[in-house]
């Protein structure tokens, strides 16, 4: 049985990137949003086994969004898909439960690698 | 990944994202101090930067990345940005917006710019005393041992005495790992699970700063685990290429390096060895110091615009909408034959028919909402250009914008942008005086340039209007005296409404001074023939030293159109409604000649006859023999009567071109299927008679 994540980011076009590079490494994204609140709104209803999470993001940030995500459930796999420079912010999301974290502009194989390990 | 698929979407992504920029930086520049703004706007080069970096686009990625870092320092030491950096903010973002019309490459001259305003952005930083964070990693320690400064030997000490064995942790990370900081962070809490860190070779200083490699090494004293699960464990983390634990003995180092260890200050000492829990301090201390985002509190409204939009709609190539509305009309046009073949036949299919018209009739209302957008997008430019207007000229100018929300047809907004540019730059130009002239006039120093737009029935009202000096009537009729556009006696019966509107005649400026905005040759005209190349009109109201207010209407759509179908030569032909005049019932007597060409005296005015078919060309066109239908129309503010055999009707038409082979030809404007089938043509009224113009010229002077 396939996987399934939650991509949530705020930009439609890195969600269609995700999307697509996830899908071709046999996962199935079963939901996509587009700021935080929405993230935690659809982890609660869809209960993926993976979610990935941009940080910087209206209405929500993503380290809120984890937190909330975590306090939801504890045993949640969030790993952070964030552009370059915001180290401490990753760190803090991180801190706030993450699993780990991917970096804009990503290569796919990464992501493929990340997803393996906490998989494994 | 192939991305390229993804050009289109990162494109209207990007266009939103730049309004959405450039409207933060100018409320930024009214009021400084406002943190959301500031906030909002790195959020969005931020969501910008990511994207152009997954999109492979450098040039765009470093431009993002280093107005990014320039706005970071504000935000950390919540230091608002002078008027100086906010232009030098704007001026980023116009690079950026330039990078993005080609994104694929740079050109040297882009990359040249860049690096100038980049060199003047790093000054700014410097000269307002902003710490400057170098990015590149400096010097690379070469160092191999560890540096123990008394205590960390102590506990080093300790543990041994307890049986512990210290061991040292080689970690490789892989080639162009990014944040490696990050990556080193996340090992570390990693080894804490296993034990304490006592010391690090590069120092943790110098790996957050990521001022090494690829390879570090870390002292641990561990608690639990043994080295081959400390090994995996490490092994596990995201982009970790090696790891070798082997245990470690003190006296190696003492014994290889033993001066060293001992000369070292007691302060230097403090800072490079850390004990597990001071790192998170450390951390707490990075955010602080080097100043990363807070977490963004309450965004302002428009980003909730932008990615609530996100959520709720789907992209749609353009093209897709284009062929879905064609279709619909073909629907349309079939619906109709439908019910003419089939009434009267039998009662349950007239009713179904019915239904099937209604359906139809909705399906065509929503085909065409589907190409509605809000004017929002042309009008979002404007309030920046304005603002660098008044920069360049001195000038104050507050642009008023209200409807923006007011939706027209995709293909009708597209070609608004130029007219609209063309009279707000006119407003601006020649309609609002400098500020001295202003106050002299007892007005506000600051002047106002209003931008509406409304529906009004079928129609969108459009209007710009400023509060200048207004049109002088008298002197725009010297002039087009002067200019031959009016003769004498026309000068003295023509109202001074009818004076103002003489500005739409080409060859027509009132300036002489030629600038860099409006008046570079295209005039009036210019703005006039593209509204009316909408089906649109536009008139002009003027106050002298009040105001001058340009109102255009325009219909919602160009797709249908409401025409008059008449007959020629027993062609059909359709008229679109909006140039049609009037219709006459001439008796031929009526239809008198000058110089050999027909007119008719209605009602005081002359006005050039034509048989429809022989000025399409088709035939030579004979006068009939009694009475005949004639079609008044204006267009390019010329008037001229079409003799027609048959006035048909009035249908609503769906235009479709005709095609690469006879795009061009003059005064058709396009064709339509009928509902019974037949193809008819579409008569551009304007575009006849602006050919027919020196014929009809002749004819009409001396009236």
């Amino acid at each position: 049985m396939s996987k399934t994540v939650l991509v949530v980011d705020d930009t439609a076009f890195m969600r269609m990137t995700l999307k697509s590079m996830l899908e071709k490494n046999g996962y199935e994204v079963v939901g996509e949003g587009g700021d935080g609140v929405k993230g935690v709104e659809l982890y609660k209803e869809l209960k993926p086994s993976l979610v990935t999470m941009d940080i910087t993001m209206p209405n929500m940030d993503g380290i809120t969004a984890i937190k909330e995500i975590i306090g939801f459930d504890p045993g949640a796999v969030v790993i952070i898909v964030s552009a370059m420079g915001q180290k401490s912010l990753v760190i803090e999301a991180l801190n706030a439960g993450a699993k780990d974290f991917v970096v804009k502009p990503f290569q796919p194989d990464r992501i493929a690698e990340a997803l393996a390990k906490l998989e494994g | 990944m192939d991305v390229t698929q993804y050009a289109e979407l990162f494109q209207a992504e990007a266009g939103e994202y730049m309004q959405v920029l450039n409207q933060c930086l100018l409320n930024l520049e009214k009021d400084q101090g406002d943190r959301e703004e500031l906030q909002e706007a790195f959020r969005v080069v931020h969501s910008l930067k990511g994207m152009a970096g997954t999109m492979g686009y450098q040039h765009v990625t470093d431009i993002a990345h280093g107005l990014e870092n320039f706005m970071e320092d504000f935000k950390t030491f919540e230091r608002s940005p002078s008027a100086g950096v906010i232009d030098l903010l704007f001026e980023a973002v116009d690079l950026l917006q330039d990078s993005l019309e080609h994104p694929e490459e740079s050109t040297e001259e882009d990359r040249r710019k860049w690096d100038d305003l980049l060199q003047r952005m790093k000054k700014t930083r410097v000269s307002e005393d902003t710490e400057f964070i170098e990015e590149d990693s400096g010097s690379i320690n070469e160092e191999n041992e560890f540096n123990l400064g008394a205590m960390d030997q102590e506990i080093v000490r300790q543990a041994r005495e307890k049986g512990k064995q210290p061991c040292r942790v080689g970690v490789t990370l892989k080639k162009d790992v990014m944040m490696k900081a990050v990556r080193v962070y996340m090992i570390f809490k990693e080894l804490e699970e296993c034990g304490g860190i006592i010391s690090t070779v590069p120092s943790q200083q110098e790996l957050e700063d990521e001022k090494f490699e690829q390879f570090f090494q870390v002292l641990l004293v561990p608690e639990k685990h043994d080295i081959s699960v400390i090994n995996e464990k490490v092994t596990q983390i995201t982009d970790v290429e090696n790891v070798e634990v082997h245990p470690w003995n003190d006296q190696e180092s003492s014994e290889n390096d033993p001066v060293e260890s001992e000369a070292e200050p007691e302060a230097e000492t403090e800072k490079e060895a850390k004990h597990p829990k001071d790192k998170k301090d450390m951390v707490q201390e990075d955010s602080s110091a080097q100043g990363k985002t807070p977490a963004p509190s309450s965004p302002s409204e428009e980003s909730g615009q932008v990615t609530r939009a996100a959520d709720k709609m789907v992209r749609v190539e353009t093209q897709k909408l284009d062929d879905l509305v064609n279709l619909v009309g073909e629907m349309v046009v079939a619906r109709t034959r439908i019910s003419e073949i089939g009434h009267g036949f039998n009662e349950d299919l007239d009713s179904t028919i019915d239904q099937l018209k209604r359906s139809i009739t909705n399906l065509q209302g929503t085909a065409m909402e589907l190409r509605m957008v809000p004017i929002e997008q042309v009008f979002g430019r404007f309030p920046r250009m304005v603002r660098d207007l008044c920069r360049e000229k001195g000038k104050k100018v507050e642009l008023h914008i209200s409807g923006q929300e007011t939706e027209l047809d995709r293909s009708i907004i597209n070609r608004l942008s130029d007219p609209l540019v063309h009279l707000l730059r006119n407003s601006f130009d020649h309609g609002i005086e400098a500020p001295d002239e202003r106050i002299k006039k007892g007005k506000k120093q600051e002047g106002s340039i209003y931008l509406k737009a409304c529906h009004e029935g079928n129609q969108v009202v459009l209007t710009v209007e400023d509060d200048g000096k207004g049109i002088d009537p008298q002197r725009i009729g010297e002039l087009a005296l002067e200019k031959g556009v009016i003769t004498k006696d026309e000068l003295n019966q023509l109202s001074k409404d009818d004076l103002v509107s003489l500005i739409f005649f080409s060859g027509f400026s009132t300036s002489a001074e030629i600038t860099d905005v409006s008046g570079r040759g295209v005039g009036m005209d210019a703005v006039r023939n593209s509204i009316e190349a909408l089906h649109g009109s536009i008139e002009v109201y003027s106050e002298i030293d009040v105001m001058t207010r340009f109102e255009m209407r325009l219909p919602l759509t160009l797709a249908i159109i409401t025409t008059l179908l008449v007959k020629s030569s027993g062609q059909l032909y359709a008229i679109p409604v909006e140039v049609i005049h009037e219709n006459v019932y001439l008796d031929r007597k009526d239809i008198k000649s000058i110089r050999g060409n027909p007119v008719v005296n209605l009602r005081g005015e002359v006005i050039p006859l034509h048989v429809l078919s022989a000025l399409l060309g088709f035939d030579s066109g004979e006068l009939p023999e009694d009475e005949c239908n004639v079609v008044i129309v204006e267009a390019a503010n010329r008037k001229a009567g079409f003799i027609v055999d048959d006035l048909v009707g009035q249908q609503e038409i769906m235009i479709k071109s005709l095609g690469s082979l006879l795009k061009g030809l003059k005064g058709i404007a396009g064709a339509t299927v009928l509902g019974d089938g037949s193809v008819t043509l579409i008569i551009d009224v304007a575009g006849l008679l602006s050919e027919g113009r020196d014929y009809i010229e002749q004819n009409s002077v001396g009236g």
